[in-house]
């Protein structure tokens, strides 16, 4: 088998693995949970959520959350249509102990179908959680170009990928259990953004940074700021730091299509002259007198 | 006459002197023109002074005040307060924090030491808004521009005139027009009319969500979408 054959086959592989490995479009899976599972050290006062990777329709499913023993804890449920975000309140402090919840399967709005639910289980130890969380904020920003298979429009799609150092952060009942909320400060897509817009929710990063992707549209300064949350709601500091850098538009090329016809625009009438212009440049290219070769 | 060159090095001394005294003054201060500015900045109220990133101005300078840097919520550095000063000249002092009900300003009004230590503000649809970079950040929606895999109706100028949008999986945009088969109650309106206004009000008819290439609406935008699209459009 030639090398070429090889990569040829290879890439192909990855891409149908890739496919496989993706959810299918516009399906909600459970993708983020606070707590995280198997989490230790949570506070006995947590507020739980599970948040959905894509927007979804809530009918009154309930998580169901049991202890050690697998006696059923009484809670109340909500869902945020907003957020897609489902959150538990237990109606008392948890005692301390080892808990399981199980997190519905939610429908989607498109054609994604239900989504997958997840079970996880942390440990409650002796802590309540009160002051609010310190963060120091973002500290770095770098981006690149992503160009990866979308299972909707199933094309490659353009994203810039921003990845932001998170900087120290503190918490009485520990630093691992704050979730980080990144906000979009500066988009050159829409540089007349009433207020910063949240575009990410994760759990804290073990590695100290979190990707970001961002539409590839229109390139230019984007800035990020991100605050932390505790598991009871506090909200800590570090939002007043910003970090921002200038984007590049991709040097792609999608390819040659009619365009469509707009009475605004001039496209047409460049497309013409663009043509025009080839053309005569290939006329001269034909008339132009060869160079004998060179005698070696 | 051109004169030699010794003549023409003396008749400039003045010049070449002061382009000495320039470049020896930009090798102190380390700046060259064009050398201001960075790919990527960080903006942050409580940094006075430079980092490896170039840091743009913010509205206070905060506890940490005097030329150093201070991080949020971290007392001021001991000693280090006017450090930046030149030995001898009188010591810059900090202006003394007089408290205020915090508010979300990019400044510590309450001086605390933390900037805008506000808590979450509960949206009407859901969700929260947090101060963020000295603004309330917008209420969320449950997508950004689209709901994950649905389909608007667009028009092409050619061939059957009909096509389709879907939405990315990550709610962030909508594939190109793709040319599709109109519905058999509008496949006689694009044969005739193609591309028109007529063909995107049968769409409209025929309850599916449309691009309002046509203007249908006659706001001046032709890259909305009219119609059905409660499915669509992230609420």
């Amino acid at each position: 088998m030639s090398a070429a054959r090889a990569i040829t086959l290879g890439a192909s592989v990855l891409l149908v693995t890739g496919s496989l490995a993706a959810a299918p479009c516009g399906r909600p899976d459970v993708d983020q949970t606070f707590p995280y599972d198997g989490a230790k050290s949570v506070p006995s006062n947590a507020l739980l959520s599970a948040h959905y990777s894509a927007p979804a329709l809530y009918s009154e499913e309930g998580v169901m959350l049991t202890d050690a023993a697998g006696a059923e804890i009484a809670v109340t449920t909500t869902f945020d249509k907003a957020e897609n975000v489902v959150r538990v309140q237990p109606d008392a402090a948890l005692a301390d102990g080892t808990y399981t919840a199980e997190w519905p399967t939610l429908r989607g709005l498109s054609e994604g179908g239900v989504g997958l639910g997840k079970t996880t289980k942390f440990t409650v130890q002796g802590v309540t959680d009160a002051a609010r969380p310190t963060f120091v904020g973002l500290t770095q920003i770098d981006w690149d170009l992503s160009r990866s298979h979308d299972d909707c429009t199933d094309r490659q799609e353009n994203r810039f990928v921003f990845k932001l150092k998170v900087g120290a952060a503190t918490d009485d009942a520990g630093p691992d259990l704050l979730s980080l909320s990144v906000f979009q400060t500066k988009d050159p897509l829409n540089p007349e953004q009433s207020g910063p817009n949240k575009v990410a929710l994760s759990t804290w990063s073990e590695d100290g940074t979190v990707e970001v992707k961002r539409p590839a549209g229109n390139a230019g300064e984007t800035c990020f700021a991100a605050i932390a949350q505790d598991l009871v709601g506090n909200v800590s500091g570090g939002g007043e730091r910003e970090v921002c850098v200038k984007t590049q538009k991709p040097p792609f090329f999608d390819g040659c299509s009619v365009l469509p016809r707009d009475p605004g625009s001039s496209h047409g009438a460049l497309f013409i002259l663009l043509a025009a212009l080839g053309s005569r440049v290939a006329a001269r290219g034909r008339r132009a007198p060869r160079r004998p070769a060179r005698a070696r | 006459m051109a004169l030699p060159i010794v003549c023409q090095v003396k008749k400039f001394r003045g010049v070449a002197l002061g382009l000495v005294l320039l470049a020896v003054a930009c090798a102190r201060t380390g700046l060259y023109p064009g050398d201001l500015g960075d790919e990527s900045t960080i903006t942050d109220p409580n940094v006075t002074t430079g980092g490896a990133a170039s840091i743009a101005g913010g509205p206070q300078g905060g506890a940490g005040a005097g030329g150093m840097p201070q991080l949020a919520g971290m007392p001021p550095i001991a000693g280090m307060a006017g450090m930046a000063g030149v030995a001898g000249a009188p010591v810059p002092v900090p202006p003394e924090c007089m408290p205020s009900s915090e508010t979300c300003n990019g400044r510590d009004d309450d001086c605390n030491g933390a900037v805008d230590d506000l808590p979450a503000e509960a949206c009407p649809g859901g969700g929260f808004r947090f101060c963020v970079a000295g603004r309330l950040s917008e209420c969320p929606r449950r997508c950004e521009v689209c709901v994950p895999g649905s389909i608007r109706v667009c028009q092409n100028s050619f061939c059957s005139f009909w096509g389709e949008q879907e939405c990315s999986a990550d709610g962030l945009g909508f594939s190109h027009c793709r040319e599709a088969t109109p519905p058999s109650a509008c496949a006689d309106v694009a044969r005739q009319f193609k591309d028109s206004v007529e063909l995107e009000q049968c769409c409209l008819d025929q309850g599916y969500c449309c691009v309002d290439s046509q203007d249908l609406d006659h706001d001046g935008n032709r890259r909305e979408m009219i119609g059905e699209c409660r499915d669509v459009v992230c609420q």
